[in-house]
């Protein structure tokens, strides 16, 4: 089924709260209703009994159509599908922590502001290259990224000379609105935030800081992470995971973590 | 007869009340249609706030803003970054 939330392009957490009689496979989408390629998330869940879906919406649209389905027949209209039932959806405050955000720094203020509002839009935006209000940041947005006129595999790389930043659009444009905020703050925290510039778990985990306080989802950064950054199984890419969950369980449990 | 306090206590408690209330409301739901492409073929990124405005696009052949990154990578203390490691210079 898909339901029309008024979203008005508020902050806030939707709560959905599903029922089911035995365990069924559970999907919940959020996109724009008006926007094309503009998903807020995209997930699922086995639910067996009752379950609520948590979606944080840092950024919203005006209306959001959420999809729920059971994922073994498809979206189908109400009463057509009696494997689940929508309890209710409400709209809940979100909750951010900006004060763990340093926004005395000029630079996280501007990125912030220049990563959401291409994160936001990368679904309509022609390939092309974008620039900051402030002129500091630029992403070129394109068709695929190339090596020697070969296509490689990454969404997003940071020039480290510059802090130029490069996009596939190809790639992008699959990505919800979280995912991409997720890449676009890891590429910068590699040269703006890190000590060392190419260590990749130090920019997972200060990237994870912003994105977590600014309120957006959990799990979307979690998928991020690991499709993206991880796509091959290794040690090092295991011991990186470990970090990132250790570091958002104690992000949601008020302590503090030290990266050594 | 009520004091002032206890007036004042209540008022704060009824504030409370309300803003509980409106910040989690339950919403009457409404199925609708999967929207086909036509639907979505009339938005307009002006109507959206300013804060999710779509950045700026630099035009054919304006020249890229000349930025140096102000963060000293290659400090005595930890002798940064590594760049023999790479192929390019990107991350």
């Amino acid at each position: 089924m898909i339901v029309k939330v008024p979203t008005r392009h508020e902050e806030l957490t939707l709560i959905i709260k599903v029922l089911t009689q035995q365990p069924t496979k559970i999907r919940i989408k959020v996109i724009d209703e008006s926007q094309v390629d503009t998903s807020f998330t995209d997930r699922f869940k086995t639910v067996d009994g009752e379950s609520i879906f948590y979606v944080r919406m840092p950024v919203s649209p005006q209306n959001a159509l959420v999809y729920i389905y059971n994922e073994d027949k498809g979206n189908l209209m109400q009463g057509q599908d009696d494997s689940f039932e929508v309890e209710s959806i409400t709209k809940g405050s979100l909750e951010k922590k900006l004060d763990v955000i340093d926004f005395s720094n000029a630079e996280v203020r501007s990125f912030v502001n220049f990563a959401t509002r291409f994160c936001y839009n990368a679904g309509t935006l022609p390939s092309g290259t974008y620039v900051s209000d402030d002129r500091k940041f630029v992403i070129k947005y394109l068709p695929v990224i190339e090596d020697d006129g070969k296509e490689q595999s990454t969404p997003a790389r940071i020039d480290i000379t510059n802090g130029n930043i490069e996009i596939s659009k190809k790639q992008f444009i699959k990505f919800t609105i979280p995912n991409r905020m997720a890449i676009l703050l890891h590429e910068f925290s590699h040269v703006y935030l890190n000590d060392n510039v190419d260590d990749e778990v130090e920019a997972d985990l200060n990237s994870l800081l912003i994105y977590l306080g600014l309120g957006y989802p959990r799990i979307d950064a979690f998928e991020v992470f690991a499709k993206t950054f991880m796509n091959a199984p290794s040690e090092q890419n295991k011991d990186r995971y470990d970090k990132i969950k250790s570091f958002i369980d104690n992000f949601e449990n008020h302590n503090t973590y030290l990266y050594d | 007869m009520l004091e002032k306090k206890h007036i004042f206590l209540l008022g704060v408690v009824a504030i409370g009340v309300l803003i509980f209330i409106n910040s989690n409301k339950k919403l009457q739901m409404v199925e609708v249609q999967e929207p086909t492409p036509a639907d979505k073929k009339s938005f307009d990124s002006t109507s959206l706030p300013l804060t999710l405005m779509p950045p700026t696009r630099l035009g054919e052949g304006e020249a890229l803003p000349n930025n140096n990154i102000k963060k000293n990578f290659n400090s005595v203390f930890n002798l940064k970054p590594r760049l023999d490691k790479k192929s390019n210079n990107f991350l």
